[in-house]
């Protein structure tokens, strides 16, 4: 029984390959994508297993108070959130469950502002389906979706000329609802986007939003990820060893995820935990950024973590609801 | 379901024909290989980038490639325009390119298929 529960926003800021293996399909190895949307998606047993991989460095024996205060987990609580290392698996669950990561605004190459965040009223109901699971209450209505060859814009900072180009598709911009597309920009700014270090791209949001209709979005996450060719060369010719020339996909730098985080009280032994501490103790273990997917020695994967709380705070912080972060 | 299980196996029954009949000529190995980077070429360039490409190159087994996408994606999208090129350029709105473009990858990704278990691999 999940007695707390919380939003986890994932900021993409290497490109990011959360794989499935082998593909059939126009690129050789895939990203982990919904069956029936073809939306990408980052599955929760990776998600959940590289938090537990953070937290185990964050985690040791007996800390002492002041490894408490500053984020520090003592091992057994590490266990009771993350559940008992594998040979153990059997004596209880682990109190954190996470969610599937699910995309919110998929960044695409704009003719004007360079590129934009584009998303779609499906995507955008989603989210708010899932925020009111978590408690989380964004406060912005749903626009009215915009026809096939449309663009929900405010401002004119993506339009080249009269149209939007994204990409090599022009879409006519349309304003008339500027004023919830700028409350959406300002709401995921204030309350989604990396806490420091993010200003500039927290200003350039609400005018970078745009909300297309759920085909053109769904065709931009299938078509529009970043696809990179490998090859290894055989070192005396310099040619392509064999067959090894293959083709990855990735996420692109600058998309944002969303997962939904619940905890119920702790099932372990000896460690007295309720679902809102259990929370508060992920959320304040100083996760700002971590590494999810594929080739992390080359660098890929690197996202940079937000917890929100029901209040739009950090789990546990000591704001009062709706007060300042 | 059905309906889009037919279209993938129309597609399927196309793309095999196409590989079928490269499959005798002088440029085989080179169109396989062409056909092999296909699909991912038009993810990562866009298809109008990705015909222009293989128009201007122009060799045998460019133009033969150039000829089965354009020829199935105007059956499949009907247009009056001569080739798909000609159509991307002169006549499609964004919705019908961003369909042709969909339309051409699911191809493609037969014609990888066929191409990589029926025609000669380049340096074999």
């Amino acid at each position: 029984m999940f007695t707390a529960k919380s939003m986890l926003f994932i900021y993409v800021e290497t490109p990011l390959h959360a794989g499935t293996g082998r593909g059939l399909g126009a690129v050789d190895l895939p990203i982990q994508r919904e069956r029936t949307t073809g939306y990408p998606i980052v599955q929760a047993s990776g998600l959940k297993g590289r938090l537990r991989a953070a937290a185990r460095g964050r985690a040791k024996d007996s800390p002492t108070e002041q490894d408490q205060q500053q984020g520090w987990l003592s091992t057994k609580e590490f266990l009771a959130i993350f559940g008992p290392e594998t040979a153990h698996a059997s004596d209880y669950a682990g109190a954190l469950s996470t969610g599937d990561a699910r995309i919110l605004l998929f960044p695409v190459r704009s003719l004007a502002s360079v590129f934009a965040w584009v998303t779609s009223c499906d995507a955008l109901a989603r989210f708010l389906r899932e925020a009111e699971m978590v408690g989380l209450k964004p406060g912005w209505p749903l626009p009215l979706a915009p026809g096939k060859d449309t663009a929900l814009v405010n401002g004119t900072a993506l339009l080249a000329g009269d149209s939007v180009v994204l990409e090599e598709f022009s879409f006519k911009p349309d304003t008339s609802q500027a004023a919830v597309v700028k409350a959406i920009g300002e709401w995921l700014a204030k309350n989604a986007l990396p806490q420091t270090g993010y200003d500039y791209w927290k200003a350039a949001l609400p005018t970078k939003l745009c909300i297309l209709h759920e085909e053109a979005f769904r065709d931009f996450v299938l078509y529009g990820t970043e696809v990179q060719t490998h090859i290894k060369l055989d070192p005396d010719t310099k040619t392509v060893a064999g067959k090894m020339l293959w083709t990855t996909e990735s996420l692109p730098v600058d998309s944002l995820l969303y997962v939904p985080l619940m905890a119920g009280p702790s099932r372990a032994h000896g460690v007295d935990l309720d679902g809102q501490a259990i929370l508060q103790k992920v959320a304040s273990l100083g996760l700002t950024r971590t590494q999810l997917g594929g080739d992390e020695t080359t660098g890929q994967g690197i996202v940079a973590l937000r917890f929100v709380n029901s209040n739009g705070d950090r789990p546990g912080s000591a704001a009062t609801p709706g007060g300042k972060q | 379901m059905s309906q889009q299980r037919s279209l993938e196996q129309e597609r399927a029954r196309a793309a095999w024909g196409r590989v079928v009949e490269v499959k005798g000529r002088g440029y085989a190995g080179k169109y396989g290989q062409l056909a092999r980077s296909a699909p991912a070429d038009i993810q990562a360039n866009g298809l109008g980038q990705t015909l222009s490409f293989w128009n201007a190159k122009g060799e045998a087994h460019h133009r033969a490639l150039f000829n089965h996408v354009s020829d199935w994606v105007k059956g499949q999208i009907k247009f009056a325009d001569a080739d798909l090129l000609q159509w991307i350029v002169n006549t499609a709105d964004t919705d019908g390119y961003r369909r042709a473009t969909a339309e051409a990858i699911a191809f493609v990704i037969w014609l990888k298929r066929f191409a990589e278990a029926e025609l000669p691999k380049e340096g074999d």
